[in-house]
């Protein structure tokens, strides 16, 4: 069907628009219906009045509402690192770009998967040509990747009679590592005292000079050189070196068993399983990050280098929090690349092997590693 | 000013403007008008902050249980009132209506509570509509929307700042909404708007109502001399009553007319001694041109000589269903199902109207013929002579009398004038003709009293003429008088009503006299009297603009526009004609010339035009999209934090350290650090502060903006130190 070109006007001029009525706008519309069918019925003019009063009303709504929308410029700041099950914090920042005219009442909701999902932004005023910035709690509930399509703004000024909605797209995208949990009782006990004394030169907190290099911004300003900063007229930061290292694998296999659900374990009791598995390696390696170990991460066919500091924790939870179970086709050849990553390790380095499921073909790799970790068993003592 | 006392204020204005126009226009029991006005100035000055002694606090302690009670009572007595006192719904339920607004007004806690009181508000004006059509409501109206629109806002800015608050929003601290200047000229600006969208949604709106008068719930102007009987001095009774009893307009007049104005209502043939009757009852529909057009006359000839005088009457509701024009009546246009018309000339309408309606009137005046004025006798017709030649028994002095005075008169047009110029010059106005009862009142008045009033004197031309055998008749109605110089029209009151002659003359018809001397009052121009005609004339306008505006008001108006446009369309359709003219002359040269070009130089040209014309659309559409604001290139942010760089900039170049395009930055800070150690710090923050604004989702904060202002005037100060230490040194 061919679109006149002004209705062509008219829908892009009101493209991503929505608008629906509030209660008292229904009351509103319905009032206004009947005056206007009294107007008819008597042909009192006054009651045409008032009609018309009630009309410009709606009409004058809809012109202050729109303008409400106009020229917003928002744009959307996700936490930098997300935790499954954890609070973080995400902002809006929302800037009015009308030269002369405020913005009142604005909504701000999040778009998933098409369902605006209202987060308690509200931004009471606006002035014209200023900004302004709000934070909202944002839980994700899975570890994994996580989206963000768009946003949807409302506003019901001036009168409360309608929402007029606005819907823009403005992606986002994070990865939500899984859960750091403190590590239970028996487990703690476990790992207490593991490592062997091998320092390596590394920075870190110390007292011992490490390196001098230019200040950036973030640094702690307590660490600049002052000397040498005097002397060459640039900012120089101080860093210390680290006073011990040790060095430890986390190895965990994702393979999934060769028949499964036939150990009598159904498909969502091995789907806890894993994600058990999962958030014991990410609270591990958290716990190791913090003794100062350097940790080296082997997750199902994937290794992250050994590493020390906080950087390296994140990209092993980074793994962590994207990595799934291998079906069967591939569960194979995963786990022999996990084997061979696993015999690579260095003869001296400490090993913690977590297994996910029972399964005799993850049992083959418990040899020569001392200390191992079953999901199932955490799971027992959690229940416990 | 904060929202929250705002709100409840405007609030309460709200349902005051709605009250007042209740209580101008239905009759409110006295103490439920005293309780209801109490109520509102005790609320209102509450709500305004106003110290009473906690009055409106302890009467808003009352319990909810007392209140219902009260209104239980309230709708007792309005069933009462319905049933056995006024015995009318809209006033029983507009009482019912102010009692609720009591209620309410001592109860205003939640959401809900203004919203019935808006409500309430809404139903009051809604009855003040059905009630009045008077002009006052305009002024209500206006003021209702005003407080509306402030209510609504208001309304709605509290409601989000509650919300607000409940949510905490992500514990950042709300400060109180205040109101101010630029808001207050906002929000009114915003209401005058609103009322130009409802005039103009007013006037476009498609009448469709079958209503032919608004329901009027006045009573109607009780009027004398139009019944088909009228005795001898009942004009006088009105003649000191200053009741507005019409308005009529000539739309081709610019000013007043130098004559007097005639508006006849009724006409009587038949004079019993003390009464005129009119003997010709039998009254005939008249029929109609098309809906609401009646034609009067179907005299063709008259139309053609084109002295057509036409008259907008607005008339007010009256007890008798007379309609008024300058005689002779042709056509008659207004909202009225059916006129009917008597064989003498009077218009009557079905029924007497209920409410001021208006219709229009074309008229077509009788003048007299040449041959009319010199003929010495006239061969009178039948049916002239046998109504409008009789007598009642009258002493042979009224006869002799009127020879007398037409002696020396050789036509019955120079006998008319003697007798009409004898009653002027021999006769006082009076309308103290004292109470007595007389057997013969025209007698009375010829011969005894010589005093009266336009009855008197008309009656007695009539007799005299006839006595002289020349056909005559009474006709009563109004001599329009005020003129109204503001809304241009003439304004009609009771004291205007007037009795003349008419004179009949075969060639020419019924003709004019007016025995009666003038007394033309001089025009009142006293403060009051101009601010009278003005609001008079606003009266007149609302009427006719506003509660008479009909779907044939529509039809002319746009008929009008189609009129008025055609010259503009006759000439953008010429103008179109030309350039297509040209186009196609163009067309026919670059065809026949087409073939003699060189191809190179043509590609050339279609080239270097297209090359402008992309140029040209590319510059309009950048210029289009910034006019939109489509096209600004930084963030409010990336804006400030570019201003306060540029000012860096800027003294940094006082001490010759100028930033050469080709560093960015952070490199242009390091240079400057290596070149003045003292300002290394400073510009390194100020870059910093820059680049987070200006590169960074993160917007800057106004402790950094301030921070950014405090570092400059650091960064001055020690420019002027170091310059000072140069000049020193």
């Amino acid at each position: 069907m061919r679109v006149s070109p002004i209705r062509r006007f008219f829908r892009w001029l009101y493209r991503n628009r929505s608008i629906s009525l509030t209660p008292e706008g229904t009351r509103f519309v319905l009032l206004a219906a009947a005056i206007g069918l009294a107007a008819i019925n008597t042909g009192n003019n006054l009651l045409y009045l008032l009609l018309a009063m009630m009309l410009s009303l709606i009409v004058v709504s809809g012109a202050l509402s729109e303008q409400c929308l106009r020229r917003l410029y928002i744009q959307r700041r996700l936490p930098e690192h997300i935790f499954a099950g954890f609070p973080g914090t995400a902002y809006f920042s929302i800037a009015n770009r009308k030269s002369r005219l405020p913005s009142f009442s604005i909504r701000i909701l999040d778009v998933i998967d098409e369902q605006p999902i209202d987060r308690g932004v509200h931004v009471l005023h606006l002035a014209p040509e200023s900004s302004a910035l709000r934070s909202y709690p944002l839980l994700v509930a899975r570890r994994g990747r996580f989206r963000i399509d768009g946003i949807k703004v409302l506003t019901r000024f001036p009168f409360s009679l309608f929402v007029k909605g606005l819907a823009l797209s403005l992606p986002s995208e994070a990865i939500a590592y899984p859960p750091i949990k403190p590590l239970p009782d028996d487990i703690y006990d476990q790992i207490e005292g593991l490592g062997q004394d091998n320092p390596v030169p590394k920075r870190g907190p110390g007292v011992d000079l490490y390196n001098l290099r230019l200040y950036h911004p973030g640094d702690d300003s307590r660490a600049i050189h002052w000397r040498t900063t005097a002397k060459t007229s640039l900012l120089i930061i101080r860093e210390t070196q680290a006073e011990d290292q040790h060095h430890i694998t986390l190895a965990f296999p994702t393979a999934l068993p060769a028949a499964s659900g036939t150990s009598g374990v159904s498909a969502a009791g091995m789907e806890q399983s894993f994600e058990t598995a999962v958030e014991l390696t990410a609270s591990l390696a958290a716990h190791f990050q913090e003794q100062g170990f350097a940790i080296r991460a082997i997750v199902g066919d994937q290794e992250v280098p050994g590493a020390t500091g906080e950087e390296q924790l994140f990209r092993i939870l980074r793994v962590l929090a994207l990595c799934q179970p291998i079906p069967a086709p591939q569960a194979d050849a995963g786990l022999g690349v996990f084997k061979s990553l696993l015999a690579q390790t260095p003869p001296h380095e400490m090993v913690l092997l977590i297994l996910p499921w029972e399964d005799a073909r993850l049992e083959a790799c418990t040899a020569g590693v001392e200390t191992v970790f079953r999901a199932h068993e955490v799971e027992a003592t959690h229940a416990r | 000013m904060r929202v929250e006392g705002s709100f409840r204020v405007s609030s309460i204005l709200l349902v005051a403007a709605a009250f007042m126009g209740l209580t101008l226009a239905a009759p409110i029991p006295l103490p439920l008008l005293i309780t209801a006005l109490g109520s509102i100035a005790i609320t209102l000055a509450h709500a305004a902050g106003w110290r009473l002694g906690g009055v409106a606090g302890r009467l808003s302690q009352v319990s909810t249980r007392v209140w219902n009670v009260l209104m239980v009572l309230a709708f007792v007595v309005c069933v009462t009132d319905l049933i056995w006192l006024s015995k009318d719904l809209l006033l029983a339920g507009t009482n019912f209506l102010i009692v609720l607004m009591i209620n309410k007004l001592f109860n205003l806690h939640q959401r809900k509570d203004f919203l019935y009181l808006y409500a309430i508000s809404f139903l009051m004006l809604l009855a003040t509509a059905a009630l009045t059509v008077e002009a006052w409501y305009a002024l209500v109206f206006i003021f209702y929307l005003l407080a509306a629109i402030w209510t609504l806002l208001l309304y709605h800015l509290k409601n989000e700042d509650e919300e607000n608050r409940k949510a905490g929003s992500a514990g950042v601290s709300i400060p109180p909404i205040t109101l101010s200047s630029r808001f207050f000229w906002t929000t009114n600006a915003v209401a005058f708007l609103a009322l130009i969208l409802t005039l103009a949604i007013f006037f476009v709106t498609p009448r469709a109502g079958a209503g032919f008068f608004q329901k009027g719930r006045g009573q109607p102007i009780r009027m004398s001399g139009f019944s088909q009987k009228v005795d001898l001095g009942v004009i006088g009774n009105v003649k000191l009553d200053p009741t507005v009893v019409m308005r009529v307009d000539f739309p081709d007049l610019t000013g007043p007319g130098e004559g007097r104005v005639y508006l006849q209502g009724a006409v009587y043939d038949h004079y019993t001694g003390r009464s005129w009757v009119n003997t010709l009852t039998r009254r005939r529909a008249v029929g109609q041109i098309y809906t609401g057009s009646f034609l009067v006359s179907r005299d063709q000839r008259a139309w053609a000589d084109s002295k057509v005088v036409r008259q907008e009457v607005l008339i007010e509701a009256l007890d008798a269903p007379v309609l008024f024009g300058v005689p002779v009546v042709q056509r008659v246009r207004g909202t009225f199902p059916m006129l009917q018309a008597d064989d003498i000339g009077g218009l009557h309408l079905p029924y007497p109207p209920s409410s001021r309606f208006q219709y229009t009137v074309f008229s077509i005046p009788n003048e007299l013929e040449p041959g009319d004025k010199r003929a010495t006798s006239f061969l009178y017709p039948p049916r002239i002579t046998g109504r409008f030649l009789q007598l009642p028994p009258l002493s042979p002095r009224v006869s002799d009398l009127s020879r007398a005075v037409a002696k020396n008169a050789a036509t019955p047009y120079e006998k008319a004038l003697a007798i009409k110029w004898h009653l002027l010059g021999n006769y006082r106005y009076s309308l103290d003709v004292g109470r007595k009862a007389s057997e013969s009142p025209v007698e009375d008045f010829l011969f005894d009293r010589k005093t009266g009033y336009c009855e008197h004197y008309a009656t007695a031309m009539v007799l005299m003429l006839r006595s002289l055998d020349i056909p005559a008749r009474l006709v009563t109605g109004f001599m329009a008088g005020e003129w109204n110089d503001f809304g241009h029209y003439y304004t009609v009151r009771q004291q205007d009503a007037h009795a003349w002659v008419e004179v009949y003359f075969p060639r020419s018809g019924w003709i004019i006299f007016d025995p009666t001397p003038s007394l033309i009052a001089s025009p009142r121009n006293s403060p009051m009297e101009v601010v009278a005609r003005l609001l008079d004339s606003f009266r007149v306008k609302w009427t006719r603009l506003v509660v008479q505006y009909s779907f044939r008001d529509q039809q002319a108006v746009l008929h009008q526009l189609r009129e008025r446009s055609q010259p503009v369309r006759s000439r953008a359709a010429e103008w179109v004609a030309t350039a297509m003219k040209v186009v196609r002359n163009w067309r026919v040269w670059v065809l026949t010339h087409v073939r003699d070009w060189d191809w190179t130089v043509l590609a050339g040209w279609v080239a270097a035009a297209s090359m402008l014309w992309i140029t040209v659309l590319r510059w309009a559409r950048r210029r289009r999209l910034r006019l939109l604001g489509a096209v600004s290139r930084f963030t409010p942010d990336q804006q400030a934090a570019t201003r306060f760089y540029a000012r860096m900039l800027g003294l940094l170049e006082r001490r010759g350290l100028s930033k050469p395009p080709t560093l960015a930055p952070l490199e242009y800070a390091r240079s400057v650090a290596a070149q003045w150690t003292d300002a290394a710090g400073l510009v390194r923050v100020l870059t910093d502060l820059y680049c987070r604004g200006r590169f960074s989702c993160a917007p800057l904060s106004a402790d950094d903006l301030s921070l950014a202002d405090r570092l400059l005037d650091d960064l001055g100060r020690l420019l002027n130190t170091d310059r000072e230490q140069a000049a020193g040194a």
